[in-house]
């Protein structure tokens, strides 16, 4: 399954990552585990998830945080369900691996190649993935006819604030392996993991051919009649004067 | 749910935008004439810094480009290619009384939420969670503001050196000393920040400007300061998500809506 426009202007030599605008203490990795698939946490007003416990309001009735009691009364959504569990995955001879701990930026530029993205600077994609906020990748769980064992046969991922708001990025699956459900899967279990963070906005970029599997996983398109805008680097005066600007350098 | 697809609403015409068009000072009574472009400056090199920026590559709506732009050696877009945009003086405005305020544009300033929001309910976008809000300040790749300050920024981006003396060492001490993010600086009138993986992708964010001051190009000078900065960066996949009424204002910055045909999609099951 493709997805998403990745106009990438060509590669070039990574750069010192600079969280700019970034305080000091950087949020902590997020969690490598995989998700409780048959029980969906829900929160809705007066059930208060346990950090908001923690804080003294689990009662409902403190009213010295008013911040914190519009947390508690926005209803989160529910994460969609997963509709097809690791198990069966397990036996069809593949698994879900959270983090980028373990994926091989090499072997990941095999997998956007044969996908039809573009192949990548391996330091620089490596510097993607650390400052990637979430990771889920689908891992041979047996040696086959079409994998071997550990092989990267899927991958998704998604950048957010841990937040407001994510955006998922380069959903791929091995031809050989798709028509099989990975794909959904991975969207489903990387959606359902940034819901369950209690991330208000969840969004991604997709091509037209694939609008419409999106919005089979509970996506739509430009809802209220907002539309998904991108800066032009090829085609426009400033993304070609900082080109030049910059090659002169 | 209403998807934060938050973006200027230069669209929404507030009532004293059209008064302060009319360009007469005797417009006394609304909050808006209050700040007016200063005309005259002797510090002719701050006005570089401003003109790089606001009127630099994206000009008028409609605008082609002309030939001088293009061919001149070291037109304003290219001068401000790669100087230091971290802070950069905007422009001067004077408030009738006499005194002057300066806009500066500034990335990684820290930003209280409850300021943030409190521009929120200006533009008239709904509030959110304080804690949400100052999660997702923290945790953006990049966080852009345009402030209102009674001092000109120390190291005010210049290409000219002979302005040094100009810019505010006369202060001495001041507290826009750059020693640091002091969020106390100067009034929050505008932001912009962005999320991103720091190597290919990047999405803009909350970008919004205090009516008071829309209509003077300073929405346009923070996406493009922010851009810029993605830019220099080497970030080149820069998004995001725009009302349909607005989607014009980024166009002229270089931005397109649904690129070859790639729609931006909400996660909502109530949809």
């Amino acid at each position: 399954m493709r997805h998403t426009c990745s106009r990438f202007s060509g590669s070039a030599a990574a750069q010192p990552r600079c969280r700019v605008g970034l305080s000091p203490a950087t949020a902590p990795a997020p969690p490598r585990v995989l998700l409780p698939l048959n029980t969906p946490k829900l929160r809705y007003g007066g059930a208060l998830p346990v950090t908001h416990a923690v804080l003294g309001v689990a009662d409902g009735l403190n009213t010295q945080k008013p911040a914190l009691m519009a947390d508690a009364l926005q209803q989160t959504l529910p994460p969609p369900p997963i509709s097809k569990s690791d198990e069966v995955f397990l036996e069809a001879g593949v698994e879900f691996v959270w983090g980028t701990e373990g994926v091989d930026v090499a072997e990941l530029n095999n997998l956007f190649e044969k996908v039809g993205f573009p192949r990548r600077d391996p330091t620089r994609l490596a510097l993607a993935l650390s400052g990637t906020y979430r990771t889920v990748w689908i891992r041979a769980a047996r040696k086959s006819r079409l994998a071997k064992l550990g092989q990267l046969l899927g991958f998704a991922r998604a950048t957010s604030d841990g937040s407001l708001s994510a955006v998922i990025w380069d959903v791929a699956v091995a031809p050989a392996w798709q028509r099989g459900g990975l794909g959904r899967a991975l969207v489903e279990r990387l959606t359902a993991s940034l819901v369950t963070d209690g991330i208000s906005t969840i969004t991604l970029y997709a091509e037209p051919n694939v609008v419409a599997l999106y919005e089979k996983l509970g996506y739509v398109s430009d809802p209220d009649g907002i539309k998904g805008v991108a800066f032009q680097s090829k085609h426009s005066k400033l993304g070609r004067s900082m080109a030049a600007a910059m090659q002169r350098q | 749910m209403r998807p934060a697809s938050l973006s200027l609403d230069v669209a929404r015409p507030a009532a004293s935008t059209a008064t302060a068009r009319s360009g007469s000072s005797a417009t006394k009574g609304t909050s808006r004439a209050l700040w007016q472009v200063v005309t005259s400056r002797p510090a002719q090199s701050r006005q570089v810094a401003c003109q790089g920026f606001l009127s630099g590559l994206f000009g008028a709506p409609g605008s082609t480009l002309s030939s001088k732009e293009d061919t001149a050696g070291a037109g304003p877009g290219e001068d401000w290619s790669l100087e230091n945009l971290d802070e950069v003086l905007l422009t001067e405005l004077q408030r009738d009384d006499g005194s002057t305020g300066y806009v500066v544009y500034r990335n990684g300033s820290v930003v209280d939420a409850v300021e943030l929001e409190n521009l929120c309910d200006k533009v008239g976008w709904p509030r959110r969670p304080h804690n949400k809000v100052q999660a997702a300040l923290a945790n953006s790749f990049l966080v852009a503001t345009l402030t209102l300050e009674d001092e000109p920024p120390a190291s005010s981006s210049s290409s000219d050196a002979s302005s040094s003396s100009n810019s505010g060492s006369s202060n001495g001490g001041s507290s826009s000393g750059g020693n640091g993010r002091d969020s106390r600086r100067g009034r929050l009138i505008g932001l912009a920040r962005c999320t991103s993986d720091g190597a290919f992708n990047a999405t803009l964010w909350d970008i919004l400007v205090d009516p008071e001051f829309q209509g003077r190009g300073l929405g346009k000078a923070l996406v493009e300061g922010v851009t810029r900065t993605l830019l220099r960066r080497e970030i080149t996949n820069i998004t995001l998500f725009a009302d349909g009424a607005v989607v014009d204002f980024y166009t002229q910055l270089g931005y397109a809506a649904d690129p070859e045909g790639i729609k931006g999609m909400f996660w909502d099951p109530r949809y």
